[in-house]
């Protein structure tokens, strides 16, 4: 179990004054500001559970993660994993034994090692006992369809690789929980598709607590049941993947393009509210309507628009969770009273 | 569970050694840069010497001169392991995180790296180069009074000088946490540490107060005393307290990067990621 108490970490910036004068100047000041990158941060994970954490660039997602695998120490409160706290010395070895950690944009493998070597390296550092250690590792290559680069050196791997070994690298001691920080940042699709399976078959076998902070929405949809969103250093909403998607309402876009033209208004007039709004291009020819999903079913529009019009197409999207996700940052960007996250400037 | 914790150390060593092993090219290049730097050395001291109304310098015949100049090719070669190398690779990548993660000690994992770094240079460029050296001028200019026992004491000398090289790498590679011009600070301490351990010329040719000096730094154990060790020119009691001396600079500069490192952490993992 993971439990994050009210943590805050403060970085202190140096203020760095404009133009040649004020950065010589700066090289005598002591003038900083502190910036909340995590302001009071408070969540429960329980073994098992997925969860997507997500923010915009900059919301404090990667601090607190740094924060929960012991690279940093919290300004303030506590995170306990399974009872200790990662960021203390004497507490910190036993708790990395249990996590493993991708970053998708770094890798912790060792650059001129070939893949063998750097998991024979992993496998003595996590203390794995011999006959596991093979059994996971043939797992992993079948899994991750590994086995063309085992004996490469890192450094000649391809991404869509290197991404697939370093999870490979993160699972081999069989960490109850597993950091994922943007794995398939920069993958093509095929790729992401098949790592994505990955994480969810190891998920599933081995019943891994997940966290996962990603901006591919996607990811999130298909991994994680929770989601906490973070923005400016504070948690906006802690709750299930369906309630985020209807925190806005259920609500999805239905095109129709048709040989004459639409009257919008009509459409409108005739199911009320349920249909939130409508907008005409190709000179009225194509239409969308936004519809709230629990007053109006796609197919009763539908069923409509075929009995009044020749139509030609028909495009349906729901809406995604990067919409809401949008929204939601939106919202607070609007909402705010400006700060993010800057704190004064003191002497 | 010490024993295990010890393997899981050495395999670093393991992993440093087949770093070494990774490079053909540049393996190839540091042999010929051995040689080079000897060549050219062994030039230099042939002008000086036959301008020179004198046949001895500083204590040195050429033929032993000559020696001096191979020797201090190979060791720059050999004991130069990659600590700093290391880090700054680790901080400027933004890996350095990555290695913090793991339950593992930073510093002694980059320690056991230099251990395997120095004993494939010590096997792959220092022997050959140094069979090769010693022959030439034994055979060639008429060296005499090298000992066996001698060559076998200047490999421990060597390690102990890869380690104080290593601490040398962990202090200033920490640079890499508050600068970006580490090459600069590299090639700097490159030159100035290898000067003042007599990796140029002799010490004995400084003038007698920076002898003086010197004798109070670690730098002569660097280079000078497993060269000397080598020419048989250092007593046994000598030798002892050079041992002595390098262990002692050991504990004592090990102490020191120690705590300028828990303060250099701190800076590291701020920056973005």
């Amino acid at each position: 179990m993971i439990e994050l108490k009210n943590v805050e970490k403060y970085f202190k910036k140096p203020v760095r004054g404009k133009g040649v004068w004020g950065m010589f100047k700066s090289l005598f000041s002591r003038k900083y500001t502190v910036v909340k990158a995590v302001d009071g941060v408070s969540f429960t994970v329980h073994d098992g559970e997925s969860v997507g954490y997500i923010g915009a660039n900059g919301a404090g997602k990667s601090t607190t993660i740094k924060m929960m695998s012991g690279i940093l120490t919290p300004t303030g409160g506590e995170i306990l994993i399974d009872g200790k706290h990662p960021y203390k010395s004497k507490e910190r070895n036993a708790v990395l034994k249990t996590i493993g950690v991708v970053f998708g944009q770094k890798t912790q493998l060792w650059y001129d090692l070939p893949l063998t070597e750097t998991y024979e390296l992993l496998r003595y550092i996590y203390d794995v006992p011999d006959d596991e250690y093979k059994k996971r590792l043939n797992e992993l290559i079948e899994l991750l369809d590994m086995k063309s680069f085992m004996d490469a050196p890192v450094r000649t791997l391809s991404l869509g690789q290197r991404m697939r070994a370093d999870l490979a690298a993160a699972m081999l001691h069989n960490p109850k929980t597993l950091f994922l920080d943007e794995p398939t940042i920069g993958l093509d699709v095929l790729v992401k598709r098949n790592l994505v399976d990955a994480i969810k078959k190891l998920k599933a076998e081995y019943n891994t607590t997940l966290i996962l902070t990603t901006h591919a929405m996607s990811d999130i949809e298909l991994l994680c049941e929770r989601v906490i969103i973070l923005d400016a250093g504070k948690v906006l909403f802690d709750g299930s993947l369906e309630e985020v998607k209807h925190m806005f309402g259920d609500t999805r876009d239905v095109k129709v393009t048709c040989k004459t033209v639409i009257d919008g208004e009509s459409v409108k007039n005739h199911f009320g509210d349920a249909v939130i709004k409508h907008a005409a291009e190709d000179g009225g020819h194509s239409v969308t309507f936004t519809i709230d999903g629990t007053k109006l079913t796609t197919g009763e529009l539908l069923n409509y628009m075929f009995a009044n019009y020749e139509v030609a197409d028909v495009k349906i999207s729901e809406t995604g969770i990067e919409q809401v996700v949008e929204k939601i940052y939106e919202k607070d960007r609007a909402q705010g009273d400006g700060t993010n996250g800057e704190g004064d400037a003191r002497e | 569970m010490r024993g295990n914790r010890l393997k899981k150390y050495l395999i670093f060593t393991r992993s440093g050694f087949q770093t070494v092993l990774a490079y053909r090219g540049a393996l190839l290049l540091w042999f010929i840069g051995a040689m080079v730097s000897a060549v050219l050395m062994g030039l230099v001291w042939w002008a000086i010497y036959s301008f020179s109304p004198q046949s001895v310098i500083a204590g040195y015949a050429f033929p032993q001169m000559l020696m001096y100049v191979i020797l201090s090719a190979v060791v720059g070669e050999v004991i130069y392991t990659d600590t700093m190398g290391s880090i700054t690779d680790d901080v400027r990548w933004g890996l350095i995180g990555m290695r913090l993660m793991k339950p593992i000690n930073y510093r002694v994992q980059l320690g056991f790296a230099a251990v395997g770094d120095f004993l494939a240079r010590i096997i792959i460029i220092g022997i050959p180069v140094l069979t090769a050296g010693t022959l030439t001028v034994v055979f060639g200019f008429g060296l005499k009074g090298i000992q066996w026992y001698n060559i076998l004491l200047f490999l421990p000398a060597c390690f102990l000088s890869a380690l104080m090289f290593d601490v040398f790498g962990f202090l200033f590679g920490q640079l890499a946490f508050r600068t970006q011009a580490m090459f600069g600070v590299a090639s700097m301490s490159q030159i100035v540490i290898s000067f003042l351990s007599g990796g140029i010329v002799p010490i004995s040719l400084f003038p007698a107060w920076a002898q003086t000096v010197l004798a109070y730094t670690p730098f002569p154990t660097l280079v000078s005393l497993p060269v000397r060790i080598f020419l048989g020119q250092v007593g046994w009691m000598e030798m002892l307290i050079g041992f002595a001396i390098s262990v002692a600079w050991l504990v004592g500069l090990n102490v020191l990067a120690h705590f300028a490192y828990k303060s250099s952490v701190k800076h590291v993992v701020v920056f973005g990621g």
